[in-house]
């Protein structure tokens, strides 16, 4: 038994997916080169009042009911002073008091939950790169519209943590609400982690751990400081309040600032934003609007077509791709075949091709039909493979490209035999060995008159017909 | 809450979070404004409200507009560097900070 319980709690920043900011009509993509997507609104010049985003909101009360929370009625915006040369204002616009949305959670394993404390919305600020020169201030990304999602410390190991951020930016992610990209920093996390002796219900004291880019980064942070602090308490020392940043490459933290200095951010409500209201009828329809959340999708998926747990996986990542597959099977396709080949195939394709799914000329319907011709062996499995590629390159139906192609099955005995006897001469000492009883090189003829008919021969034809024409044992 | 009491620590931590040069001879005085300003809260809060867990904001007053997202042109870096102390190419330039 451990000597003591790891409690974590974890605050995770998800950027929305708006096209503009959270109050300004900037584009909210925050691409480009330094301050081309700031509005007066961003820099707070005088005069100036923030406009609030109604898509943004849409978004949070998506996220709020994909994970369960209580949408709050009315909620308010608060100013968070603090003076750092990100924020060109002054102060970041956030909420404090009045979140729009308290409760909720996320499985961390089967029958096992992280509840959540709140979600609240705050805008972005800015990105400071630091020379040698002086620090480089870009805007682009102040203004753009976040949400913060904070968990109660309900965490016991990092893997939970992992657990956690795996499933709630699946989640986020099939509710439509952001891209939930950790590595391009459209979903961020900072965790706090403390040890209490095993038996105890007193908390110890927290860290707080920044820069975690991935969630492989979250769980290697948290492990080095289970290990540090248990490391100090065993040694019967105390742990620091503070917060720590995590050096990746060096696979240790380091200590930012301590409690002592910790900011004081003298919120108080916004006086150019009234309280935001969100109406019960407007909850109801975004709700309706949601559609089926990741755990609902693999339980439907394992009873309405039978697939086994890895092709669940797979085929739920997202959820285009779980309706890629649901469509294929609305047209006509064997649910398993359909399944292999989205997984195989299709998802190769998006690679090569890099385009997203949705541009995928191989249509729902083009791939149940090209199912279709495979199992009437209209062509083989190898001939299929190629038929797909043109299908999307060349944009056409399975049967039109399987032409084009000349690609058509041959299982005609007539059309074989030439060249059946050519492999039967060609190998004669295979021939020989078979004629022994001996099956293995049995596939280099078949070999053979693979690549004479380019794939298209029937193998089991092929095969019957070697047999019968070597004789013999 | 009508107990607050500014005093001069008070102030001089006021004072740094504002990131404003307070001078000593004109603490005394600005002391004794904040003082006043805080007392007239005290009296606010000294009125009785009909009920007390309604909250002022938002009682009758509209809720704050939404804005359909909708991007609109954003200024040209040179206008947003117009003010800048100090630039390179389209960035702002500040004396170097790191988290402290």
């Amino acid at each position: 038994m451990n000597t003591y319980v790891t409690v974590i709690g974890l605050e995770v920043h998800v950027q929305l997916g708006t096209a503009t900011k959270l109050f300004s009509p900037a584009p909210a993509d925050a691409l480009g080169d330094a301050n081309t997507r700031v509005h007066v609104i961003d820099i707070g010049l005088p005069g100036v009042l923030p406009r609030l985003n109604e898509t943004a909101i849409e978004l949070a009360v998506r996220a709020a009911l994909a994970v369960g929370g209580d949408v709050q009625p009315v909620s308010i915006f608060a100013r968070k002073n603090y003076f750092y040369p990100d924020l060109p204002k002054g102060y970041q616009i956030s909420q404090y008091e009045e979140p729009y949305c308290r409760g909720g959670r996320v499985a961390i394993a089967e029958d096992r939950f992280c509840q959540l404390e709140r979600i609240h919305l705050e805008e972005d600020a800015g990105k400071l790169v630091h020379t040698d020169a002086g620090t480089l201030v870009d805007l682009n990304r102040a203004g753009i519209a976040l949400v913060e999602i904070v968990s109660e410390p309900d965490l016991r190991s990092p893997t939970e943590a992992a657990a956690f951020l795996t499933n709630l930016r699946e989640i986020l992610r099939f509710a439509g609400v952001s891209d939930c990209d950790m590595e391009r920093g459209s979903m961020r996390c900072d965790a706090n982690i403390s040890l209490m002796p095993t038996g105890s219900e007193q908390f110890g004291t927290k860290v707080e751990l920044k820069n975690l880019n991935s969630v492989k980064m979250v769980q290697r942070a948290l492990e080095y400081e289970e290990r540090r602090q248990t490391a100090i308490l065993a040694a019967g020392g105390n742990v620091t309040a503070e917060t720590r940043g995590w050096l990746d490459e060096r696979g240790e933290s380091r200590s930012q600032r301590s409690k002592e200095n910790a900011p004081d951010y003298r919120y108080f409500p916004d006086p150019d934003l009234p309280p935001l209201v969100i109406s019960e009828a407007w909850v109801e329809s975004i709700r309706s609007q949601l559609g089926e959340l990741p755990a609902a999708r693999r339980a439907r998926f394992a009873s309405s077509y039978g697939l086994p747990e890895y092709d669940i996986g797979v085929l739920t990542q997202d959820r285009e791709l779980g309706d890629y597959f649901e469509a294929t099977v609305a047209a006509g396709s064997d649910a398993k075949a359909a399944s292999n080949w989205i997984m195989t195939d299709v998802l190769a394709a998006l690679r090569e091709f890099g385009v997203p799914l949705e541009d995928l000329r191989v249509t729902p319907a083009r791939l149940a039909a090209l199912l279709e011709l495979l199992s009437a062996k209209a062509l083989t499995a190898v001939a299929a493979k190629k038929v797909f590629v043109d299908m999307h390159e060349n944009d056409r139906e399975p049967r039109a490209s399987m032409q084009a192609l000349g690609l058509e099955r041959i299982a005609a005995p007539a059309m074989l035999q030439p060249l059946i006897d050519a492999a039967v001469a060609a190998l004669p000492g295979a021939a020989a060995d078979v004629r022994q009883g001996i099956d293995k090189p049995l596939d280099a003829l078949k070999g053979h008159v693979m690549r004479a008919t380019k794939g298209r021969a029937d193998p089991h034809v092929v095969e019957q017909l070697l047999r019968t024409t070597i004789g013999g044992a | 809450m009508s107990d607050i009491a500014i005093d001069r620590t008070e102030l001089q931590r006021l004072a740094e979070l504002a990131r404003l040069h307070l001078p000593a001879d004109r603490e005394a005085a600005l002391l004794g404004q904040l003082q006043d300003i805080v007392s007239a809260f005290a009296a606010i809060r000294a009125i009785e409200l009909p009920d007390p867990a309604e909250p002022a904001a938002g009682a009758g007053a509209a809720p704050t507009p939404l804005r359909p997202d909708e991007p609109e042109p954003a200024l040209g870096p040179d206008q947003v560097l117009a003010n800048a102390p100090q630039r390179a190419a389209d960035s702002f330039v500040v004396p170097r900070v790191v988290d402290a």
